[in-house]
């Protein structure tokens, strides 16, 4: 037990957590049979430790956590993962389940909350819909950090005239604003479409809004 | 007109008993409150009307209170829902909070909780 697979930075891991050394071998066969990178953790402070430590990427995957577990149980691990800005999505498998942990495991941001026994099937499902939802997470947070550096590497004029642009003002306007002629204005504006790599006004605005909204 | 400032809060579950004594209390704590004995009953009355809050119960006949939540998603609006249920059971829980609840609360329960609750949810909004 406690196998790691080597994985490439690429494919995604799912790291089990369990204190039951017969639950982390069978979900780990089945993880393996369907082929998905796995680690098992036998508590949750080698998981945390793990995690601080960045033994792995600690942005491509997602987590199986049972709840009732010796000294840190799933929630307080949930939780604790929380403070440390954690976003691997996080599924719940637990043979204790009742109605207040699941809300309070649900509130604060877990995915899934499943009761043993389950179906495997039920499991895949869960763990494949939570990588989906990382894998999103990831592409969208890509785009902003590709789009912060390229809002990074306008000159201070183009991003006056970038705030403009998307403030809705006209090159006209713009141009007695920051006392340029027009025609200057308009190469700016030209160089800001260029950095930024959009074709259209909305375009711009958009990829401006989206970066902005979530940073 | 000062009612028509009050927030409104409709309540949608079919133990009357439990909706009077709810509707009263939230009454008392300055609430409008509207109660509907279904799901259908709901939809077909209120669904575009300004509203804070809704409190349904899961088991209901016919569409079940987890099924309207869903359904408001899909209709794209937003009513901040709590979510009662006199089953107790795990996977509602989880289904209504994967559905966007603000809460699942099991029956019976401490009335002044829940309106602390709702007065939070009509705050926040």
């Amino acid at each position: 037990m406690n196998r790691t697979t080597q994985h490439e930075s690429s494919s995604p891991i799912v790291h089990v957590v369990d204190d039951d050394e017969a639950v982390l071998d069978s979900v780990s066969m089945l993880l393996d049979s369907i082929g998905l990178s796995n680690i098992c953790y036998k508590n949750a402070q080698v998981f945390l430790d793990a995690y601080v430590e960045e033994s792995f990427d600690k942005h491509n995957g997602c987590i199986m956590l049972d709840i009732r577990m010796p000294l840190i149980s799933g929630i307080e691990c949930q939780h604790r993962l929380e403070k440390l800005g954690c976003c691997l999505p996080i599924i719940f498998v637990t043979g204790h389940g009742d109605v207040p942990t699941a809300v309070e495991a649900m509130k604060h941001g877990a995915m899934e909350f499943i009761q043993k026994p389950f179906r495997e099937q039920q499991l895949i499902d869960a763990l494949q819909k939570a990588l989906q939802v990382n894998f999103k997470n990831q592409q969208r947070l890509e785009k902003i950090q590709q789009t912060q550096a390229k809002l990074a590497s306008l000159t201070n004029r183009e991003t006056q005239i970038l705030e403009a642009i998307v403030a809705g003002k006209a090159n006209k306007v713009i141009a007695i604003d920051l006392h340029l002629s027009q025609r200057t204005v308009e190469i700016h504006r030209a160089h800001v479409m260029d950095k930024m790599e959009v074709r259209s006004l909305a375009e711009l605005v958009k990829v401006v809004i989206d970066a902005s909204a979530t940073s | 007109m000062s009612t028509f400032e009050k927030p409104i809060v409709y309540l949608v579950d079919d133990d009357q008993r439990l909706m009077e004594s709810l509707s009263a209390v939230l009454r008392l704590s300055g609430l409008t409150v509207e109660v509907f004995e279904s799901a259908e009953h709901f939809l077909n009355n209120k669904l575009r009307t300004r509203a804070s809050c809704l409190i349904v119960e899961v088991n209901l006949p016919n569409m079940d209170g987890i099924e309207l939540l869903k359904h408001i998603n899909n209709l794209g609006l937003r009513l901040p829902t709590i979510v009662l249920s006199s089953s107790g059971n795990v996977s509602d829980a989880v289904r209504a909070m994967q559905a966007k609840a603000i809460d699942f609360i099991e029956k019976p329960f401490i009335e002044n909780t829940l309106v602390k609750t709702v007065l939070d949810v009509i705050e926040r909004t």
